[in-house]
């Protein structure tokens, strides 16, 4: 179909708009009014069920898990000193345990240094010592004995305490709580994190550095607030700067900033209504891209007007003509934007589709205000004389004169606009092959977020991890975990996990937990502590003895490692770090060596969270590939429907692979690696950056409909709308600059890689663009005369 | 064990000496340090089931006999566990010392029988601090103890009935607040001085267990109570103690009973 022929369409809709411009502004108000009743359903979350489409199955895993082993929440504080036996230290150690355990609900006991009890066996039998049951010694050669007597106990050396004596865990027992997670955490975390803060713990010869689930979700809670408040605050900001900066109008601030407001609130209330969850961090890409959808919008309109009344002085009709020009051009590119956003539903992550589609949504709802809102608006006043200094020029500024120059230089040397580009386009390819992908939640964060920065020192420390993973083994059979046989092959299963890539190694000692370590402390200590005997005894009589001895002397943590009916039990494994390929790889050991050694088991295998994030890996590249590819194909479907060419559309999404590519290449290069957020960015960027080479390829055939020279067509299209391209990706980008300064990696990356997408694509819509339509003439022949 | 004798002979009173008293005239700690001056027979001996219920809605059962026997300057105990199977014959002596006049004691001695192991082991300390869990239950050694008046200040709050029996209910709070339930409500029968009920609260004030003593029976002339219920109300697990076959100052109790080798050679039944 011409261009012509839709672009009069669109001025009969102007018409037909300004007409009955009061009926149109009820009806939005209406919709708005409708919309925003949803509001008070909304529910944002900001869980990490909202990464897995599987949830329902991982959270089954979990249960069945905690319902044999019970919930494994814990509040610890991580003591960092240059000697954790320091009196001051472990004065604060015994005074810090005291006041949690006064203080904070739900916790049931303290384990540290000053509350050990240790049975150590003697000639006789055993003794059970609790090495400073009579406070902190003053005589420093005591404290000196009771050092090297703990660092004696095998099961305490790098464990809860470092070999170096510079690290040592409180660890708080939680009991199980019958409230959600949220509802505790908001119990838990602010007592403790009051006293942890509090002046009597500050001190130059340590640091306590707080943990736990409950604790550290409630500052991830805390954190993301603040980060999205922030983001949102100062989106605003920047869009209210940019649209009186361009615009210099009122109308122009006010519509973009109702036109976003008006279209998330009813967007956001009409999914509420229709029971939608929506995911907190995600929402950010949400809004500040409406916001800067809006004001793109806002200014290629605006300045359409602008030309028209600049040169006419008839208010009325320049609406007109300024919805004729650039009206079926923003619709495409909305539909293209929608399009890139909705390729996110074909990436198979929650909060992708969510993100995707509430976008997408947004996206048209913004259309949908600022073409209502603007041409009406602007229908209203007085009408003016025509400015002489734009009437010689058609309405156009110097600015656009100068555009019209850079024009010229591009097509004059097209040959080397399009070498350079292949070239670069080439450059950029072993970049993108480099690309890792590696959903490491801290590196996500950022250790520019405080509470990350603790927790990866904590992790990187001796005695601290971040992730861990279980390998359960369970038989139908009751008692079955006592045989022998079995606790020994779990101990060689420990022994194996031992030498694993990814499993931590403190003091040469891998960070493996089971019960097999209870039985074997408890049968050194029955036989006079006599090293020999740390080994599983050959008598299951004996083994059941000895775990019935420590659980009537009060150690009940025995059923956190065994169930109950002793049927069950787990090894616990702590990572040193993050590697999803490695993590992947050492699970399929696991894996193997476990039917290998359990061949009878019931059940048997690796569970976790970390396996879910490993098995995700390969889900996010599958999701990520779909979701890109849809895109691809769903604009240039689009594009040649809308150029009604095959050729014309091939040649529109050129451009548009180059921004992805780069893209891609600065990830390889800089080693971002491909996670749930950086997944989102070239689906995203490609479905805003189109938007230019639409305006831009869609004016030029407008152009050519009417003179048949694509020299002289493409000339006009740079004086026409080459300022607004460029105004269009500096908001963009300045909203995108927003995230950069964002102490979330993720966000930062999503940052500086839009900005980078942006500028790349606006770059090859100048370039690329021109030259290819000027080489190829995809419109048709020219006319000679 | 004198700690267990002493829950299971019943927490409480002398009631012939109360018998001029009216319950108006008395404060909440007359009620409590009457019901300490309560006779106990001089040796006794019990057979025990101890059922478990988890908060997972899984049950265990053990099985102990418990003999004591008062020296006067020592009372000597013995706990042998008869079932479950595995862990049948697992014993536990335990010499406990009277205070001195000059206030100093003894430590306790303490042996523990594994059969598996075919020997006996002494144990320099309980190898349990009071907060824990009593044999695995959600008993602590702490309720099973005979804890001194002095720890707490008490506050009479009123009438109430408690099994059905018009008690007195007194409030405990612990003076050092350093215990996980710092606070109990007790309620001590008007009539008999008995506890029938005890509400444990944890350090946030919080409602964490509810003992509920039943089938009260007088032998020799000592009170009995024969049905222990604690329930942990916040995690929903509790455990129950049901005393059978109950005997005081029969004299059958021999004194060998209380010796290593009797745990030994698995005499004791």
């Amino acid at each position: 179909m011409k261009t012509s022929r839709i672009n009069e369409h669109f001025e009969s809709f102007a018409r037909f708009q300004l007409k009955h411009r009061k009926a149109f502004l009820i009806a939005l108000v209406v919709f708005t009014v409708i919309g925003c009743l949803g509001l008070p359903r909304l529910k944002l979350t900001n869980g990490e069920e909202d990464w897995f489409d599987n949830w329902e199955e991982v959270q089954m895993n979990q249960d069945h898990f905690e319902s044999i082993f019970g919930s494994t929440d814990t509040l610890l504080a991580f003591i960092k000193a240059d000697d954790v036996f320091d009196p001051e230290v472990l004065d604060a150690i015994d005074r810090l345990g005291n006041e949690i355990l006064q203080n904070v609900p739900y916790v049931e006991s303290v384990t540290s240094l000053m509350s050990l009890s240790i049975p150590i066996g003697t000639e006789d039998g055993f003794e059970v010592i609790n090495p400073f049951e009579d406070g902190v010694p003053e005589d420093p050669e005591e404290i000196e004995r009771i050092r090297q007597f703990i660092l004696s106990r095998e099961s305490l050396v790098n464990v809860l305490v470092s070999d170096d004596c510079t690290e040592t865990w409180v660890i708080f027992k939680l009991e199980q709580y019958s409230e959600s997670l949220t509802e505790a955490m908001n119990k838990i975390a602010p007592p403790a994190m009051e006293i942890f803060n509090s002046e009597s713990y500050k001190s130059d010869k340590y640091r306590i550095l707080p943990s736990g689930l409950s604790y550290t979700e409630y500052e991830e809670e805390k954190a993301t607030y603040e980060q999205v408040v922030t983001r949102i605050a100062i989106g605003f900001i920047v869009m209210v700067f940019f649209l009186a900066f361009f615009t210099r109008s009122v109308k122009g601030i006010i519509v973009p900033a109702i036109a976003t407001v008006f279209a998330l609130c009813t967007t956001l209330g009409i999914s509420a209504l229709m029971g939608i969850e929506g995911n907190m961090v995600m929402l950010m890409v949400t809004l500040l891209l409406a916001m800067a959808l809006s004001v793109g919008y806002a200014i290629h309109f605006i300045n359409a007007f602008k030309m028209h009344f600049r040169r006419t002085g008839e208010r009325k009709e320049s609406v007109v003509l300024g919805v004729r020009d650039c009206g079926w051009a923003l619709l495409f590119t909305v539909i293209t934007t929608m399009a890139g956003m909705l390729s996110f539903l074909a990436g198979g992550i929650k909060s992708m589709r969510w993100v995707g589609g509430i976008t997408a949504a947004a996206v048209f709802s913004v259309y949908l205000y600022t073409m209502v809102l603007l041409p009406i608006l602007c229908s209203y006043g007085k009408n003016r004389k025509p400015d002489p200094q734009y009437v010689s020029t058609e309405g156009s500024t110097t600015a656009d004169l100068k555009m019209e120059k850079a024009g010229r230089k591009v097509l004059k040397h097209s040959t080397v606009v399009l070498v350079a580009g292949f070239m670069l386009m080439i450059a950029m390819i072993p970049g993108i092959m480099k690309i890792k992908v590696n959903m490491d939640y801290s590196d996500m964060m950022g250790e520019r977020t405080p509470y990350i920065k603790r927790l990866l020192e904590i992790t990187r420390s001796k005695l601290g991890s971040q992730y861990s993973y279980e390998v359960l083994i369970e038989y139908d059979e009751e008692d079955a975990i006592k045989n022998p046989e079995v606790l020994k092959k779990m101990d060689e299963l420990a022994e194996r996990i031992g030498t694993l890539s990814m499993t931590k190694v403190s003091g040469g000692k891998p960070r493996v937990k089971s019960v097999t370590s209870v039985i074997k402390e408890m049968n050194r200590t029955l036989n006079e502590d006599n090293p020999a005997y740390y080994s599983i005894p050959d008598s299951q009589d004996l083994v059941s003895q000895i775990l019935f001895l420590y659980e009537i002397s009060g150690g009940g943590d025995v059923y956190n490692y065994v169930s109950e009916d002793f049927s069950a039990a787990y090894l616990h494994v702590e990572l040193s770090g993050y590697d999803a390929e490695e993590c992947v790889k050492n699970m399929d050991m696991v894996e193997k060596w476990v039917d290998e050694l359990f061949p009878d088991a019931k059940t048997a295998g690796v569970v976790g969270e970390v396996l879910q994030y490993a098995v995700m890996n390969g889900k996010l590249v599958r999701g990520s590939l779909r979701s890109i590819g849809t895109s691809f194909i769903v604009i240039f479907i689009l594009l040649v429907l809308a150029f009604g060419s095959l050729k014309t559309g091939a040649i529109a999404m050129i451009p548009n692979i180059a921004p992805v590519m780069l893209i891609g290449a600065i990830m390889g290069y800089a080693s971002v690696p491909l996670d749930m957020v950086t997944a989102l960015i070239m689906p995203m960027i490609l479905g805003i950056a189109v938007d230019d080479t639409i305006h831009f390829t869609n004016h030029i055939k407008y152009h050519f409909e009417k003179c048949r020279n694509y020299r002289s067509s493409i000339l006009s299209s740079y004086r026409e709308i080459g300022k607004t391209m460029t105004m269009t990706t500096v908001i963009l980008c300045a909203m995108f600059t927003i995230f950069i300064f964002s102490t979330m990696n993720a966000l930062c990356r999503i940052g500086y890689l839009s900005v980078a997408g942006l500028a790349g694509a606006l770059i090859a819509d100048y370039t690329i663009t021109p030259v290819l339509i000027y080489v190829t003439k995809p419109f048709g022949k020219e006319d000679k005369k | 064990m004198k700690k267990l004798r002493l829950l299971t002979v019943s927490i409480l009173v002398a009631l012939s000496a109360l018998a001029g008293l009216y319950a108006q005239e008395l404060t909440g700690e007359e009620i409590i340090r009457l019901a300490h001056e309560i006779p106990e027979p001089d040796s006794s001996s019990v057979k025990a089931k101890l059922l478990i219920h988890s908060k997972k809605g899984t049950e265990k059962t053990r099985e102990v006999i418990m003999k004591s026997k008062n020296y006067g300057d020592v009372t000597k105990e013995v706990i042998v566990f008869t079932s479950p199977k595995d862990v049948s014959g697992v014993g536990y002596l335990m010499f406990n010392y009277e205070e001195q006049e000059d206030g100093s004691k003894k430590d306790s001695e303490n042996w523990l029988y594994m059969p598996a192991l075919k020997k006996v082991k002494r144990i320099a300390s309980s190898g349990t601090e009071a907060e824990g869990n009593f044999m695995g239950t959600d008993f602590t050694y702490e309720d099973m103890g005979d804890r001194s008046i002095s720890k707490d200040t008490y506050t009479l709050l009123g009438e109430e009935y408690a099994g059905g029996v018009k008690c007195w209910k007194i409030k405990c709070v612990s003076i050092e607040h350093t215990e996980s339930d710092p606070e109990r409500v007790v309620y001590i029968g008007q009539d008999d001085y008995l506890l029938y009920r005890c509400e444990f609260y944890d350090r946030h004030g919080a409602l964490h267990r509810v003992l509920e003593c039943s089938e009260i029976e007088y032998i020799d002339s000592y009170p009995c109570t024969k049905v222990m219920k604690m329930q942990n109300v916040q995690s929903g697990s509790w455990s129950m103690i049901t005393m059978s076959d109950v005997q005081y100052n029969t004299g059958a109790i021999d004194d060998s009973v209380f010796t290593v080798s009797a745990l030994e050679q698995g005499r004791i039944r």
